[in-house]
């Protein structure tokens, strides 16, 4: 066998840049297994990628806008979302600590995460703790039925209440 | 080249044809003498050798056999020496080897549903005829692994083993330590109890920390690549059943492979590179209470010439060892001695099955960690870190260790040290760094338990600075630069390669001593777990 370095008579025409002939074609040989290789691999590794995410739906119901008044607390076990109202309108605040997700318990009018202790105020901001960023707030709007509607896949703004349009609140 | 070898032995080997008799009885008498000398010829047919009870044969007993020519037909007495192996790596592989026997049977009974992985786990315990054992056995083999591959690698590092020519091999045992690593992780996972749980979501979200970056930065909105590992690992943007199948099918399948694949390299390597490491300037009463053998003895009064010990096999082609006086036969000494170490790591591991259980928390619930939520064991050190900043310890520090590791057979190109552990010189550097280390750490962590840190102090503070500057990192850019202080100041490379590496071992020792014994629940300091407050 030679090897692609070794020039027999017949491979000493070069192309113009001075890459033999023999060269070249070896080169682009190799280049296009590899490059096939790559695409067929990356092809099958597409898959791992979901496109469709199978988790539960982002919104859910927190109830008729009667079951709210100042002082009320629901807590969504299930969504991991804490609905709350008082005398501003209702507000949602996530329970997933925005460290590394585990969730977060109320203490001293705050939050307080088991795992890693951070430490949050009754809005949701870091006081403490290896938190990067305060818990998630999210949107909160009135289905035409009266319920009110928390999406997850939105959040807002720290301080966004609902606020009722009728006189309901009182 | 050896093929010539192959076929000669095999020439040989054939035992003499029977032509003898057939005559007499015509065909069925034949065939009657043939099925009598069948178990003979049938074991010829398997083995093609005799009883390795001559050199010969015991040359052929390694090199006809395609498990046992791993090895090579001798073995340097050096690497028989108990205290230069300690047998870590053998044992590393009997482990690897006893969880994937008692993996493949657990895998019979376990259901990789959300609803019916715990239970099928419960059925394990309870009520499989030797579940229980099974389970507690490939429990503690995982744990003894972990265990048993580091410690190979401390001897690799102290022996200079990783040195020139076996730099590669050095990488190859890294990406093994990661590959044991993940195996324990994504097996811990399985049993959907509460430590799995939130152990998976810990480590997705580790997967998923790169937002702590990208945030700090500002960028997450058109690079979020964070989130694109996390939903790669898990399936789904939540931790459920989708998680399950993937942790399955990424612990019984893509590691196990790789891990096989990797190990037949590992070995390949050791051939490669010339054996196992030892000095050039062996001392004969240093092999004092090693086995001998006459091939050795004769060529250690002989001439000297290498060929001596081909008087086994009539060629000189195998790839022999350079110092043959010192070499000895692997069948039956190399082969015996692994076969102790992998007997007693099967006793130690069944002795573990059978006293101790393996755990077993409450089914997963989604709704309430564990207070505290604890990873396991070697991961705490990692923990620790992480309750400073997620990006930082789940990938800023580990990466930073391994690249730290493979980067020093590159930097240690001194020579001479090969095969013996740290004496004088080599041994005082150690000490010294081991005792430097252990009080940086333990002051870094005291104050940082006394004084609290950055976000403490400034609570609107970027979380740049608290990635970029931790106990962890902190600690650790000192070790770089203590070590950096070693090779300039000695000249040598190799002290500084002690100095780095023992730097690691205490970061690994005192850190994971800690997020075990002083992080109680909220992940506070206690003195001691039973000072944690009940409730
Ligand atoms: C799952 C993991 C591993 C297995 C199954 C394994 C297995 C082995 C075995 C059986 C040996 C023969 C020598 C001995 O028994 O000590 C060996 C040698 C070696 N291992 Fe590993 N190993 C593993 C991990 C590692 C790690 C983490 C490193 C270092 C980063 C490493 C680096 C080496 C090197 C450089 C040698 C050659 C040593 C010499 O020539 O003295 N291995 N390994
Ligand atoms: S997950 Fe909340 S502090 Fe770590």
């Amino acid at each position: 066998m030679t090897t692609p370095n070794e020039t027999s008579p017949e491979d000493s025409a070069k192309t113009t840049d001075g890459l033999s002939r023999k060269d070249f074609l070896s080169t682009a040989g190799v280049g296009m297994c590899a490059s096939g290789l790559a695409l067929a691999s990356a092809g099958a590794l597409r898959s791992a990628v979901p496109s469709v995410l199978p988790d539960a739906s982002a919104q859910f119901k927190a109830g008729k806008s009667e079951d709210f008044v100042p002082g009320t607390m629901k807590d969504f076990t299930e969504e991991n979302v804490l609905v709350l109202c008082d005398a501003d309108g209702v507000f949602a605040i996530s329970t997933v600590c925005t460290h590394l997700g585990c969730i977060v318990g109320q203490s001293d009018g705050g939050f307080l995460c088991p795992c890693h202790g951070s430490r949050y105020d009754a809005d949701g901001n870091v006081l403490q703790g290896p938190a990067p960023k305060g818990l998630a707030w999210f949107d909160i709007a009135q289905l035409p039925d009266g319920n009110l509607q928390v999406d997850r896949a939105k959040p807002v703004q720290v301080g966004t209440k609902f606020k009722f349009t009728d006189t309901e609140l009182g | 080249m050896s093929n010539s070898i192959e076929k000669e032995s095999s020439a040989l080997d054939a035992p003499a044809e029977k032509t003898t008799g057939s005559s007499q009885a015509g065909g069925f008498g034949l065939l009657l003498e043939n099925i009598r000398a069948f178990p003979g010829n049938f074991r010829d047919a398997v083995i093609r050798h005799g009883v390795p009870d001559s050199q010969r044969t015991r040359s052929q007993a390694v090199f006809s056999n395609i498990f046992l020519h791993i090895h090579s037909i001798r073995t340097h007495r050096w690497t028989l020496k108990k205290s230069f192996t300690v047998g870590l790596g053998v044992a590393t592989t009997a482990l690897f080897l006893i969880l994937s026997v008692t993996g493949i049977m657990l895998m019979v009974y376990y259901k990789p549903t959300e609803a019916e992985a715990y239970n099928s786990i419960k059925d394990i315990h309870y009520i499989v005829p030797g579940g229980r054992l099974l389970r507690n056995t490939h429990r503690w083999a995982a744990n003894l692994m972990v265990i048993s591959a580091l410690l190979h690698m401390v001897r690799v590092f102290f022996t200079a083993s990783y040195q020139k020519p076996r730099e590669f091999n050095w990488l190859i045992g890294i990406a093994l330590l990661v590959l044991t690593l993940a195996l324990s992780f994504t097996g811990y996972c399985l049993p959907w109890d509460q430590l799995a749980y939130w152990a998976v979501v810990i480590g997705s979200n580790i997967a998923g920390s790169a937002v702590e970056l990208t945030d700090a930065l500002n960028v997450t909105q058109v690079f979020d690549i964070g989130m694109m590992q996390r939903q790669i690992l898990l399936g789904a943007s939540s931790v459920g059943g989708e998680a399950i199948l993937r942790f399955y099918w990424i612990h019984c399948i893509a590691l196990p492979f790789a891990m096989t694949v990797l190990i037949g390299m590992h070995f390949w390597r050791i051939r490669k590179d010339g054996g196992m490491s030892r000095p050039s300037d062996i001392r004969e009463e240093e092999l004092a209470g090693l086995p001998e053998d006459e091939v050795g003895k004769a060529a250690f009064q002989g001439s000297g010439k290498t060929y001596t010990l081909m008087c086994a096999v009539p060629e000189k082609t195998l790839q022999v060892d350079k110092d043959q006086e010192n070499t000895v036969h692997s069948w039956p000494h190399a082969f015996r001695a692994e076969m102790a170490v992998v007997m007693t790591v099967l006793a130690v591991v069944l002795l573990l099955g059978v006293f101790y259980n393996a755990p077993l928390k409450i089914a997963a619930d989604p709704a309430i960690p564990e207070n505290p939520a604890k990873a396991p064991w070697y991961f705490l050190g990692l923990q620790e870190v992480v309750s400073y900043s997620a990006f930082a310890g789940g990938i800023g520090v580990p990466l930073f260790m391994l690249v730290g590791l493979a980067c020093i057979p590159f930097l240690d190109r001194e020579r001479g040290k090969l095969g013996r552990w740290p004496r004088q010189r080599d041994l005082r550097c150690a000490i010294i760094s081991l005792a430097f280390s252990f009080l940086c750490i333990v002051a870094t962590l005291s104050f940082r338990v006394h004084f609290g840190w950055l976000r403490d102090w400034w609570p609107g503070i970027n979380q740049l600075w608290i990635i970029l500057i931790n106990p962890g990192t902190l600690v650790l850019a000192v070790f770089t630069g203590y070590s950096l202080l070693w090779t300039g100041r000695t000249g040598s490379t190799r002290l500084g390669a002690i100095a780095f590496f023992c730097c690691l071992m205490t970061f690994f020792v005192v850190f994971t001593y800690f997020g075990t014994v002083h992080r109680g629940p909220n992940w506070d300091f206690y003195w001691w777990p039973s000072q944690w407050p009940t409730h």
